[in-house]
C-alpha cells in the first residue's frame, strides 16, 4: 500500500511539474501590472507612495 | 471586469499610478505566452501573474479586509494597506478611473508611477551589476541617470549609488597611495583609472591631484 502511494505521489508530482498549458499566440504585450504577492504590493506601495487597488473577484 | 475593464487601454494607463492586487481564488486560467520576448506562464485574466498569485492574493485580502460579502468588490487602501474605501459591483473602466483618481488625491505627496519605478529599478540593477564588476564608468552613468529622474524618492536612490561610488573611489585612491613607495607605476595606473572612470565625481578630481603629487622617477 505504502509503495503504491509513493508511486502515485511521484507520478502526481511529475505530472504537475510537466504541466503544459495552451500556448496563446498574440498575447497582449501590455496590461495592468498585478502584484505577485500581498507583501510585495505593500512594500511597493510604500516605496512609490501610491494607493493599493484590491480587486476581489470570484470566491467560493 | 477581467475581460473588459482591465484590458481597456485608458484603464491600463491609469492603473500605473496604483499597486494592483488581484484576489480570485479560482485557478485554471493559465496559458503559456510570450511577453517581451520571454516565455511565461500567466493567467489569461490577470495579464502578468500566474493563477497561484491571484489565488494567494485572495487569502491575503480576505484576512485583511473583512466583511466582503459580494463580488466583484474593489477595496482601496493607502500605501500602508489601511482601507480608504470600497466599491461593490462591477464597474466600467471610466467609472473606476474616476473613483481611483479621487482615492489617489487622499494620498498626499509625490506619487511614483509603475513605469517610472520599473525604469529606475532597471537602471539601478544595471548600475549595481556594473559596480560589482568594477565597471565604474557604467556605474557612474547609471546612478547619474537615476539621480536626474524627476521624482525625489528615485533621485535619492541614484544619489545613494553615487555616494557608494565616491566611497569606492576614495578606497582606490588610498590603495594607490600605499603603492607609491613600492610601485610608482602601479600607483599611477590606478589613480589614472579613478581619475578617468569616476568622472565627474569628486574622487576623480582627488585622484587627478594625487597623480600629480607622485614624485618623478629618478633618472638612471
Amino acid at each position: 500500500m505504502k509503495r503504491c502511494l509513493a508511486v502515485a505521489m511521484v507520478l502526481g508530482v511529475a505530472a504537475a511539474g510537466a504541466q503544459e498549458h495552451k500556448f496563446k499566440k498574440n498575447y497582449a504585450q501590455d496590461g495592468v501590472y498585478w502584484a505577485a504577492t500581498w507583501e510585495e504590493a505593500l512594500a511597493e506601495a510604500k516605496a512609490r507612495n501610491v494607493p493599493i487597488h484590491v480587486a476581489v473577484h470570484k470566491d467560493n | 471586469m477581467e475581460s473588459s475593464t482591465y484590458t481597456d487601454k485608458k484603464y491600463i494607463e491609469a492603473s500605473r499610478m496604483w499597486v494592483n492586487v488581484a484576489c480570485h481564488n479560482e485557478t485554471g486560467h493559465e496559458v503559456d505566452a510570450m511577453i517581451a520576448g520571454k516565455k511565461v506562464t500567466v493567467c489569461e485574466r490577470y495579464w502578468n501573474i500566474p493563477c497561484d498569485a491571484h489565488s494567494k492574493g485572495s487569502s491575503a485580502a480576505r484576512g485583511k479586509y473583512t466583511g466582503i460579502t459580494g463580488v466583484p468588490c474593489t477595496v482601496y487602501a493607502d500605501p500602508e494597506g489601511k482601507e480608504l474605501s470600497r466599491e461593490v459591483g462591477g464597474k466600467s473602466a471610466s467609472e473606476l478611473i474616476k473613483i481611483q483618481e479621487k482615492v489617489l488625491e487622499k494620498v498626499p505627496g509625490d506619487h511614483v508611477s509603475v513605469v517610472e519605478w520599473n525604469q529606475a529599478a532597471k537602471l539601478l540593477a544595471d548600475a549595481d551589476a556594473a559596480f560589482e564588476k568594477g565597471e565604474w564608468k557604467k556605474a557612474v552613468e547609471g546612478y547619474t541617470r537615476v539621480s536626474k529622474l524627476p521624482k525625489k524618492v528615485l533621485k535619492e536612490k541614484g544619489t545613494a549609488g553615487l555616494d557608494k561610488l565616491e566611497t569606492k573611489g576614495r578606497e582606490l585612491i588610498t590603495e594607490a597611495k600605499e603603492k607609491i613607495a613600492t610601485d610608482k607605476e602601479a600607483a599611477r595606473k590606478l589613480l589614472r583609472k579613478v581619475a578617468d572612470d569616476f568622472k565627474p565625481l569628486a574622487c576623480a578630481k582627488e585622484a587627478a591631484a594625487a597623480l600629480k603629487e607622485i614624485p618623478a622617477d629618478e633618472k638612471k
